[in-house]
């Protein structure tokens, strides 16, 4: 057993009456890559949310380290080495693409309390690297709102990277993208992986990624962890070929 | 002492009744259009003026104070259907922020327009022939005409309430209210519905305006105070909430008529105590919904 | 925002006529750009809030207010001179400002905008009526030293000021501060999940963009000898608002040029001009109706389009926006 990363203990979170999570247990290794599918509403999102300090669970505790980091803001856990990318790529439009990994660096280095110096010319070497980690080295100069899906996605990979994190939750790196640009987020998470050994937590629909990349699979359906295991077990497994795998999934089995 | 507090407090309540029929317009825009409609003010005043001129004409009868309730409020419901038709919806993929700055830039012209058609100087209305006199509560005298203020003040917001409980207008509106891009998506004609709801509110501001002109003198800068607070009215009702503006509208009334009795300077200070505090404990107003 | 060589020589040429103009013309015309300067100062002070930070308040008239108040109270009962007064302005008109700011940042949008209205008219209501301290409606007068009384010298007394409050903008405009602050007004979940605490920001914003404003009223006060109570009025709130957005708030120029327009248009329009509300009204209309990005934002763009026109094959450039 890996020692765990980012542990989710028993974590609940609900909407009112809606349990969009319920007394979830999940660890992530250090170094591990680990998927969670699901249908659709299955609290996929949700448990990102709780892991990346966008929601505060409603029970249980979350850990980073070891230490409980249930309820803290979203900004103080980018310090303690916690990134994420958003279901719908959240980056900074009006920017170009070095000033939005500019921003990142200086935030995640506490830059951004100065007042006085410009900031225009600063950092520009580990901009040029993070930049060609995500294969964007040659983009540098471009408006981030003008991107293509698969650039935006990268380029918010990299403002990820930025903040130099032990962990990176993902919400569906791939949505939207053409097999080219897949193979290619592939290629560059597994780099990342190997060659920092950051630990991934990624959901994601297309199961040809999850099996790609995963090395581990939990499987969620109606807020509740029903599978979890390697991807040969979970291909295995009856129950998640019922609940998910079965619709319209069964051919790729 | 009692009774006069009694007396005092009469008077708030028909008081909170004006800024409750102005404000309830005033809540309406912005909990739909989303916009703090800074002239609606102005359109209380254009209407207060108007019912002057209407009376005026008509030597001050009875029947000149009813064709000015009727007409004044009309007048200033098609002038606040043509700022959103001709201003407000051409900016509306904007942000809500230009729309602001025009309702304001109307505010300037509608003062200075105010004065070009009726001077500067100070204007007032006499009661109603068939109001003039007083009422006795409890051996004091009551002017008859705060009455008429207060029924029409409850009849207002009885009429409101009907329509938003009980027909498919006030359906759409509630939902408005709630997600306005929502009721986009069930196949409402928006901008429709948004010049018939700016229309409504300021029909409400020249209603309120009309009733208020026989009470104390019109002149130029009523509609700042008003809009303050109204605004007050709709920050402690909640966006969009006409119970809530009722009776939001009713406590800064009263407030403010039992004010004067204590420290008459500082009256106008404990509505923004109200207000501030409100907004920092339930930001969404009393009876609002969460925003 | 970046500091070019271009800029810096246009800002240079600019001072330097500004240096001279006490030679070139006189007193009356000097009057008119000492408000232009102070009003340069309040709009763009406060658009590191509206035009930085995103924010859209509604109540900076009070922070103004208070910056005259603090020269008039300071003299009226300590007996300080004008300058200590002009000195500590910004301190006190920036407690206040951040006192407010903690309150209103966990709301957006109109709310906020409602919020500091709603502070701002207490502030004035206080000020308003409490005569024992502040004279009411009356105002309190300030006495200028005699040195002052010297048009020319308080108009470098003023020049220097603006300047220097406003090239404190620039830098922070330009510092990585400001980079967290156009982050934040872009996309407030994406700034907090690079590591910023997006309200602290918006409260050092606010509290800045408040304490400058404060020097700008405590000149204005100063330049009038005369703290009033109408300074601190809503209707007066509006008056950075709508020079900010008619000049353009993405162009840190955009506000100066903004308030010297309405500045100078004010002037002419209340001397020359039996209705100048009619006017100035129509005027805001017609700009905010027309030229959405502000005066600066226009011209920019049109300069940018003239020169992609004559170079068809330029590539997008970071130089290619607003």
């Amino acid at each position: 057993m890996i020692a765990p990363v980012l542990e989710f203990d028993a974590v609940s979170k609900a909407f009112g009456g809606f349990r969009a999570v319920a007394d979830m247990s999940v660890s992530l290794g250090k170094g591990e890559i680990l998927a969670i599918i699901g249908p659709n509403g299955a609290g996929k999102s949700t448990l990102l949310n709780l892991g990346s300090g966008a929601l505060a669970p409603t029970s249980g505790d979350v850990r980073h380290d070891g230490n409980s980091i249930a309820g803290q803001a979203a900004h103080r856990l980018v310090h303690r080495g916690i990134a994420r990318s958003f279901q719908i790529t959240s980056i900074f439009p009006g920017m170009d693409v070095a000033e939005n990994v500019r921003i990142a660096l200086m935030a995640r280095r506490g830059y951004c309390r100065q007042f006085l110096w410009p900031a225009h010319r600063l950092l520009n070497d580990e901009i040029e690297a993070l930049l060609a980690q995500v294969r964007m080295a040659e983009a540098r100069n471009r408006l981030a709102g003008e991107l293509a899906a698969g650039d935006r996605k990268r380029l918010e990979f990299a403002i990820a990277l930025a903040g130099s994190p032990s962990v990176i939750l993902l919400d569906e790196p791939t949505a939207g993208m053409s097999a080219d640009e897949r193979a290619l987020v592939v290629e560059v998470l597994k780099e990342l992986n190997e060659r920092l050994g950051l630990s991934i937590l990624f959901t994601e629909h297309d199961i040809d990624m999850v099996f790609a990349l995963a090395q581990r699979i939990v499987v969620m359906h109606q807020g509740e962890l029903i599978a979890e295991g390697t991807p040969q077990q979970v291909r295995a497994d009856p129950r998640v070929r019922e609940v998910y795998l079965g619709k319209g999934h069964r051919a790729e089995m | 002492m009692t009774i006069d507090i009694l007396i005092q407090l009469l008077s708030g309540v028909s008081r909170g009744m004006i800024l409750f029929v102005v404000a309830s317009g005033l809540t309406l825009i912005f909990g739909v259009l989303r916009i703090p409609n800074f002239c609606h003010g102005s359109l209380y005043m254009l209407s207060a003026f108007a019912t002057y001129s209407i009376t005026t004409v008509f030597g001050g009868s009875n029947l000149g104070f009813l064709a000015s309730l009727i007409v004044a409020p009309l007048v200033v419901m098609a002038f606040g259907a043509a700022i959103e038709f001709f201003l407000l919806r051409r900016i509306s993929n904007r942000e809500h922020l230009y729309q602001l700055i025009v309702t304001f830039a109307i505010t300037l012209i509608v003062a200075d327009g105010i004065k070009l058609i009726w001077g500067g100087s100070y204007r007032s209305v006499s009661y109603p022939p068939m109001l003039e006199g007083s009422l006795s509560v409890l051996g004091r005298p009551f002017p008859q005409y705060y009455v008429l203020v207060i029924a029409a003040g409850i009849v207002i917001a009885a009429l409101l309430a009907l329509i938003i409980e009980r027909t498919r207008f006030g359906r759409v509106l509630s939902a408005a209210v709630i997600d306005p891009e929502m009721v986009g998506a069930l196949g409402v004609n928006v901008p429709r519905l948004y010049t018939t709801v700016f229309a409504l509110g300021a029909w409400l501001a020249g209603f309120g305006g009309a009733l208020a002109a026989p009470i104390g003198s019109i002149s130029l800068g009523i509609d700042n105070s008003i809009i303050i607070e109204s605004f007050a009215v709709v920050i402690i009702g909640g966006s969009g909430s006409i119970v809530g503006a009722f009776a939001a509208a009713l406590i800064i009334g009263i407030v403010q008529a039992l004010g004067i009795m204590v420290a008459p300077r500082l009256a106008i200070g404990f509505i923004f105590i109200a207000l501030c505090a409100v907004l920092l404990l339930r930001p969404q107003g009393l009876l609002g919904r969460r925003v | 925002m970046q500091i070019t060589a271009k800029s810096l020589a246009g800002f240079a040429i600019v001072v330097f006529i500004l240096v001279v103009s006490p030679y070139l013309t006189d007193e009356s015309n000097l009057f008119v750009l000492m408000d232009v300067l102070i009003a340069i100062l309040f709009a763009t002070s406060y658009n590191l809030v509206l035009g930085g930070a995103g924010l859209l308040s509604f109540g900076h008239a009070a922070y103004f207010g208070l910056g005259a108040y603090t020269v008039a109270l300071l003299q009226a009962h300590l007996g300080l001179p004008m300058l200590v007064g002009i000195a500590l302005s910004p301190i006190v008109a920036g407690v206040f400002a951040l006192l407010v700011a903690l309150l209103t940042v966990r709301l957006s949008g109109m709310y906020f905008a409602m919020l500091t209205l709603a502070f701002a008219q207490l502030i004035y209501t206080v000020i308003a009526e409490w005569y024992s301290f502040t004279g009411g409606d009356n105002g309190i007068p300030i006495t200028v030293p005699d040195y002052f009384f010297v048009t020319a010298h308080y108009f470098y007394l003023t020049l220097g000021i603006v300047v220097g409050g406003v090239l404190l903008l620039w830098l922070i405009g330009n510092s990585p501060f400001g980079a967290a602050l156009h982050a934040i007004r872009e996309n407030p979940q994406r700034a907090s999940f690079v590591g910023l605490n997006v309200k602290l920001y918006q409260v050092a914003a606010f509290t800045i963009s408040g304490a400058l404003s404060g020097v700008a009223g405590a000149l204005s006060g100063s330049l009038h000898q005369m703290a009033f109570p109408s300074m601190l009025y809503w209707t007066e709130s509006a008056q950075p608002v709508l020079m900010a957005l008619a000049g353009g708030i993405h162009a840190f120029f955009g506000p100066a040029v903004g308030a010297a327009i309405f500045t100078v248009l004010n002037f002419f329009v209340a001397s020359y001009a039996g209705y100048p509300l009619l006017v100035f009204g129509v005027v805001v209309l017609v700009l905010v109706m027309a030229l959405p990005e502000g005066v600066v934002g226009t011209f920019r763009r049109w300069l940018i389009r003239r020169r992609d026109a004559g170079s068809r094959a330029a590539p997008a450039s970071r130089d290619a926006r607003p």
